[in-house]
């Protein structure tokens, strides 16, 4: 009996059931396992040693750039002053047309993109480590007010507003998101022009490694060009309307019953360091009736 | 198994494997956009565990596997599509691929060979090809039951957008972590020099024969 235990089939035998256990269980709708509070002692251990392992890179990029990009620095440091002298101008007569704009919004119940929105920015702490499954972790959480529950997610995007993804799970000082090109990740879309019509675009497993993301239900009568900028269609209520999300690089219409494209999004995992996370404010009472009500025209 | 007693293990392989245990796996998931090559990025902590089998053994090639696996899932939590459709957070696959890379780093040409650079360096390259084969082949069954989309299976691309990128990552960086293991790691490489016979005896069978 001894030797059975002590056999290193047994040892491997026991360790991948009781794994695959945890898994399959883990894996079950409403399952009774949680591992969250073990990923936040763990994130406890790490995030220091990952501060300084992200300070430490810092340090090495701003050297190397101190280094080698001076001359470069010097240059579009010039280009950029020239370019601001040029935006002060225009912001100057800009300055008239904002104040007409915000007259003809509340006259007309114009909202803006994310006017209905809380920005959070919150820096990334880890990014993907393999190929298939992976999420990326975010230094905020339901300490900061943050809360995922049935039916409520929280959208992602870059500094530049792209789409990145949305937040599947709160702890309290970081959250996980759900990336643009996770195969379990799908979006509601539209090119982005008046009455553009609507697609669906999910990560894809082939076109993870390219950095490319699948659209699909397209109608032979609305394809997409390639070269279009696709965008959130706002259809379903959890993604705002108009976020970019990527360009169309080919269409697929061999078969016209299932016509697909396949999209480049905009952002890029490599080069993500900050994201911005919008949670929707919460409604006002009027707000509530006047959405009851059906009335407010919606732009 | 015997188990192993915290009170005999040396000072030394206890601050080693701490330190590998901490900052391997926070440097592969904060740094992966330094080390990427064709989509591909490296994994430091597959490799870490496939180079503690092969150079101490069984014993610490699997329980290192748990350790990295489970510090590997709680910081880069793995996400599944359930058969529902909906995605959920999951905990063990990490586990699971870092538990084989152990065993497989132990159990590679045991007793068969002496452990070198080479030999090394071909056991993480075989396990990534293992790895990325099984990976591919569990993705492509994986939709082929459950997705509405059929995507064909293109070796030619798995090969070059996959499998050949993460085996040249992977590889590269066995080199370094060999090095680091061999000459900071949890043994100190000159009592095993000074030993003489012993350097043939790395791993647990104590069979290794010189080539």
């Amino acid at each position: 009996m001894r030797k059975i235990l002590t056999s290193r089939w047994f040892v491997i035998v026991v360790v991948v059931i009781v794994v695959a256990t945890i898994i399959l269980l883990g894996s079950l709708p409403g399952s009774p396992l949680h591992f969250s509070k073990l990923s936040s002692g763990v994130s406890k251990l790490v995030t220091p040693i990952q501060s300084v392992i992200k300070s430490a890179a810092d340090s090495f990029d701003d050297y190397h750039s101190a280094v080698f990009d001076g001359i470069a620095i010097r240059e579009e440091n010039r280009q950029l002053r020239d370019e601001i002298a040029s935006l002060q101008y225009r912001l100057r007569q800009n300055e008239e047309a904002a104040i007409r704009y915000e007259e003809l919004k509340n006259a007309f119940h114009i909202k803006d993109t994310f006017s209905n929105y809380d920005v959070y920015g919150a820096s990334v702490l880890s990014s993907s480590s393999d190929e298939w499954f992976s999420s990326i972790r975010v230094d905020m959480g339901t300490e900061n007010g943050l809360e995922v529950a049935q039916g409520l997610s929280y959208v992602v995007v870059d500094v530049d507003m792209n789409l990145v993804g949305r937040v599947i799970e709160t702890r309290e000082t970081e959250s996980t998101i759900l990336p643009l090109l996770h195969e379990g990740f799908s979006v509601s879309c539209k090119v982005n022009e008046v009455n553009g019509a609507s697609f669906v675009v999910t990560g894809d497993t082939s076109l993870k490694s390219l950095h490319r993301c699948r659209v699909t239900g397209i109608d032979m009568n609305n394809m997409p060009k390639v070269g279009a900028e696709i965008v959130t269609s706002g259809e379903g209520g959890l993604f705002p309307e108009g976020i970019p999300i990527g360009v169309i690089v080919s269409v697929d219409d061999s078969n016209p019953l299932n016509i697909t494209a396949v999209l480049e999004p905009y952002y890029h995992h490599d080069n993500l360091q900050d994201v911005f996370i919008l949670a929707p404010l919460p409604k006002t009472d009027t707000e509530e009736v006047t959405a009851a009500g059906g009335e407010t025209p919606e732009a | 198994m015997r188990l192993l007693k915290l009170n005999a293990i040396p000072c030394r392989k206890i601050i080693c494997y701490l330190l590998l245990f901490l900052i391997v796996p926070g440097v592969q998931v904060t740094l992966s956009g330094y080390f990427t090559f064709s989509g591909q990025t490296v994994d430091m902590t597959l490799v870490l565990a496939v180079l503690i089998g092969f150079l101490y053994g069984f014993k610490e090639g699997v329980i290192s596997g748990l350790i990295l696996g489970v510090i590997r899932d709680c910081l880069s939590a793995p996400v599944l599509s359930g058969s529902d459709g909906a995605v959920r957070i999951s905990f063990g696959i990490g586990i699971l691929l870092l538990f084989f890379a152990g065993v497989y780093g132990a159990l590679f040409f045991e007793g068969r060979t002496n452990r070198n650079l080479l030999l090394g360096v071909l056991a993480v390259f075989t396990f990534t090809v293992i790895y990325k084969a099984v990976g591919h082949l569990a993705v492509f069954f994986w939709n082929m039951i459950f997705s509405s989309y059929k995507v064909p299976f293109d070796i030619a691309d798995v090969l070059i957008h996959s499998v050949l990128p993460a085996i040249l990552l992977n590889s590269v960086f066995a080199v370094f972590m060999y090095l680091i293991l061999k000459y900071l790691g949890p043994v100190k490489y000159e009592s095993r020099k000074k030993s003489g016979k012993k350097e043939l005896t790395y791993g647990d069978s104590g069979k290794w024969l010189t080539i």
